[in-house]
């Protein structure tokens, strides 16, 4: 397939969003070893490929990719509580770790009682809310901990906010999603594409800073 | 209704955003705000520190000069006396030569007394060992013992304690107080107190002397003595008040905190 075409059919902005979050993780793969965020460049590869196989299906094969989704939603949303939760401090992590205990319990859940090609929605709500949840655990330990770095200069501070915008900004859809598929609503699609691009955009953007800072700050 | 719907959604997505925005910009904004706090409380401490260590080099040195003069000005002298007495012992007459030597065993006591309570004042953490008052104290009888002033101390019963470092940092302000008005008040009489109300420690110091006009004193420049002991009251929360006029003496008030953390500034009000 020609280079043009390729882009036309199922590259797009987020994929290249994500590859460059890949990009900047695999050159600073050696500093991001020395610190939690060890498993972010696989899991950077995880999200690229699932991402680029759901565009692959349903823009060239024209097959539904909401099984994908349904795999990888419960993957992606427990590792954002595994990053939360590792990066918390004693206060906040049982809760954390209460959460994913029972996002992964709800998703195993959808997954033996509702069909996979059905989109489990109400996971990723869950996950969505679980996640804003956490992130909000930890924006109350920042004001009270002692914090020796500025928070800009703080790498997790950068994936947080991504994070905790990203999940605020898409999570609204999501929510409505129900009822705008209930009335055939289908016109949103657009404005949902829109919001989740620029949101993801939004949320590899702070990946890429969260690492060129954790390279430039915790090297040593 | 789907026109609706859609600027819901674009609605709450915007103040959704809005939301997280705003509370990430907080947690920016607090964050920056605590590092300044601490960053400054940090410099505070290290000032602490350094005025702490600069006070009791101050007072080693007075201690030196003290001893100096104590050795110059008593114990050679006694020392002295005790050698014409064991030269001149007339060892003819055996009622002259008792009496001179039990005048030079009087003589030989007051000499060890002297280098005893001399190697007590060497101690480098004296504040620490005898505490404010005592220190005071001995202060107060070095002045007498020039016989140029006649210097009183009051101290007032059961006086909360401050803390080794906030008592040294106390005891160098007196101390400074104290030479400047043996160097420059020409007066004849030197008071001391120390005093407690609930909270508070509060050491005056007062003489009958020449006096000095304070505003005068500060607008032109001079008073290095009064900015550092400003300087050093600001860095124990005290607060610094002293009241001096042209021939009617000088009247130097510490009021210290019992409770304190150094980082609050304190304040001099010259009063006239």
């Amino acid at each position: 397939m020609p280079i043009k075409l390729l882009f036309m059919n199922f590259i797009t902005h987020n994929h290249i969003a994500e590859f460059a979050a890949l990009l900047c993780s695999s050159i600073f793969f050696k500093s991001i070893q020395k610190t939690k965020l060890k498993t972010l460049p696989f899991f950077l590869i995880f999200i690229l490929l699932v991402e680029l196989l759901g565009s692959y299906l349903i823009r060239v094969k024209n097959l539904s990719n909401l099984w994908l989704y349904n795999m990888s939603i419960p993957v992606e949303y427990s590792y954002y509580l595994y990053l939360l939760l590792i990066h918390s401090q004693s206060q906040f992590k049982k809760f954390i770790a209460f959460f994913i205990g029972i996002f992964l319990l709800i998703a195993g859940l959808y997954f033996i009682k509702e069909p996979l090609f059905v989109f489990h929605t109400n996971v990723l709500i869950v996950g969505q809310t679980l996640v804003i949840l956490s992130v909000c655990f930890y924006i109350y330990e920042l004001f009270q901990s002692d914090a020796e770095l500025p928070l800009l200069k703080n790498y997790f501070f950068w994936i947080m906010s991504g994070l905790f915008l990203f999940n605020l900004g898409d999570i609204v859809y999501f929510i409505l999603y129900p009822t705008i598929h209930k009335y055939h609503w289908d016109q949103f699609d657009y404005l949902f594409i829109s919001i989740n691009n620029s949101l993801l955009i939004l949320l590899y953007f702070t990946y890429i800073v969260s690492i060129i800072v954790l390279n430039k700050y915790y090297r040593r | 209704m789907p026109e609706t719907i859609k600027y819901y959604i674009i609605g709450f997505v915007i103040a959704f955003l809005v939301l997280g925005l705003f509370i990430i910009l907080l947690a920016i904004l607090y964050s920056r705000k605590q590092i300044k706090n601490r960053n400054e409380k940090l410099e505070m401490q290290a000032q602490f520190s350094e005025t702490l260590l600069q006070s009791q080099l101050e007072i080693q040195e007075q201690t030196l000069q003290n001893i100096s003069n104590e050795l110059h000005d008593n114990l050679g002298q006694i020392a002295s006396l005790i050698k014409i007495n064991l030269h001149t012992v007339p060892l003819d007459n055996v009622e002259k030569a008792a009496q001179k030597l039990a005048d030079t065993r009087e003589l030989t006591k007051q000499l060890i007394n002297d280098i005893k309570s001399l190697s007590r004042s060497l101690s480098s953490d004296r504040i620490a060992q005898i505490g404010l008052s005592n220190a005071l104290q001995a202060e107060v009888e070095r002045i007498n013992r020039t016989e140029q002033f006649i210097a009183a101390f009051e101290c007032a019963q059961n006086i909360p304690a401050i803390g080794n470092d906030k008592a040294t940092i106390l005891f160098r302000m007196a101390q400074e107080v104290l030479n400047n008005m043996v160097k420059h008040s020409e007066a004849k009489n030197i008071k001391v107190s120390l005093a407690s109300t609930e909270n508070l420690i509060i050491l005056a110091v007062s003489d009958n002397g020449k006096g000095f006009d304070v505003a005068d004193k500060l607008k032109h420049g001079g008073g290095a003595g009064l900015r550092n002991l400003q300087k050093r009251a600001a860095l124990i929360k005290a607060t610094l008040t002293m009241e001096s006029n042209p021939g009617k003496g000088t009247f130097v008030k510490i009021e210290v905190p019992c409770n304190y953390a150094p980082d609050i500034q304190s304040e001099i009000s010259p009063r006239r």
